[in-house]
């Protein structure tokens, strides 16, 4: 902030509380933050930190409002997220027969974890939720065709069941998250 | 018989009341802080709104912004008919049960 300027909140800070507000209170809730602001900067209290502090509190409170479906897909894109960056990591130290093309679909299906969390956590646009849906279900049907080879294998992984079931989960989880509860909202 | 109401959302009904056509959020988040003496967390007070508004105690209609506020618009509340009827209940309630005990209460230890 520099002096002789009208005082305002960081705008990147701002920005990410908008986006992570729903649409109905986008508006006024980053206005009655950024009124605040202004006031406290005037008297010459210390602002910055408390700016940050009601940010995180909303961001924070927006991450368990949506109810425990939602949070069980933050909690399920978390797990296949970092199963994802396992599975890469050790991809590329075992180095079994064909695992360049393992090594991408893992980092696709990680980049597909980590794009529906943020979509479910910031952006309420449409476009961007059936993006996130069209990767929910795609990892979704890896997942499944994977359980089902694990199945038919003569070696039987635990950990292709877990992470496969994980997928499978988060794809049904997005369909409900992305699907069905914007349309249960606006209703 | 209306829902009981905790003690932050009395707290919240009862500042919006007192602020009358003044009640809009930022008006609502400082007046918790002077009237509990405590810097109150915006989202406490959000999500203690949002709520009180699914259950109809309060209602909310989007007025004009100010240049403060980078045009943003204010969204005022007002309490509805259920949401009197509830604060009353609470206070009817609270001295109900306190009729029951002298004051101060004095400790058995």
């Amino acid at each position: 902030m520099r002096q002789g300027q009208n005082p305002e909140p960081p705008r990147w800070l701002e920005n990410l509380l908008t986006c992570a507000l729903p649409p109905s209170r986008q508006d006024d809730i980053p206005g009655d933050l950024r009124e605040e602001f202004h006031a406290r900067s005037v008297r010459g209290v210390p602002v910055n930190l408390w700016y940050i502090r009601q940010v995180a509190g909303l961001i924070g409170r927006q991450l368990y409002s949506g109810g425990k479906m939602r949070t069980l897909l933050l909690t399920c894109c978390g797990f296949t997220l970092l199963a994802c960056v396992w599975l890469t990591t050790m991809e590329s130290i075992l180095r079994h027969p064909g695992y360049p093309s393992r090594m991408i679909l893992d980092a696709l299906l990680g980049a597909g974890s980590l794009a529906i969390g943020l979509v479910v956590l910031f952006l309420a646009t449409t476009i961007w939720r059936w993006l996130a849906l069209a990767a929910a279900v795609a990892a979704g049907g890896v997942g499944i065709s994977a359980i089902v080879r694990d199945a038919r294998a003569v070696h039987f992984e635990g950990f292709v069941l877990l992470i496969g079931s994980a997928l499978s989960i988060q794809a049904a989880l997005s369909i409900w998250v992305l699907v069905f509860r914007p349309r249960r909202e606006r209703t | 018989m209306a829902e009981t109401l905790g003690t932050f959302e009395q707290a919240v009904l009862l500042v919006t009341l007192r602020l009358g056509k003044q009640a809009y959020g930022r008006a609502i988040l400082r007046e918790m802080g002077e009237t509990l003496g405590r810097d109150v967390a915006a989202g406490a007070v959000y999500a203690t709104l949002a709520r009180l508004e699914a259950k109809s105690y309060v209602a909310s209609r989007l007025g004009e912004g100010t240049p403060e506020r980078g045009g943003r618009a204010r969204r005022y509340f007002r309490l509805t008919a259920s949401g009197v009827h509830a604060l009353n209940e609470a206070k009817t309630m609270l001295e109900t049960l306190w009729q029951t005990v002298s004051w101060p209460v004095g400790g058995q230890a």
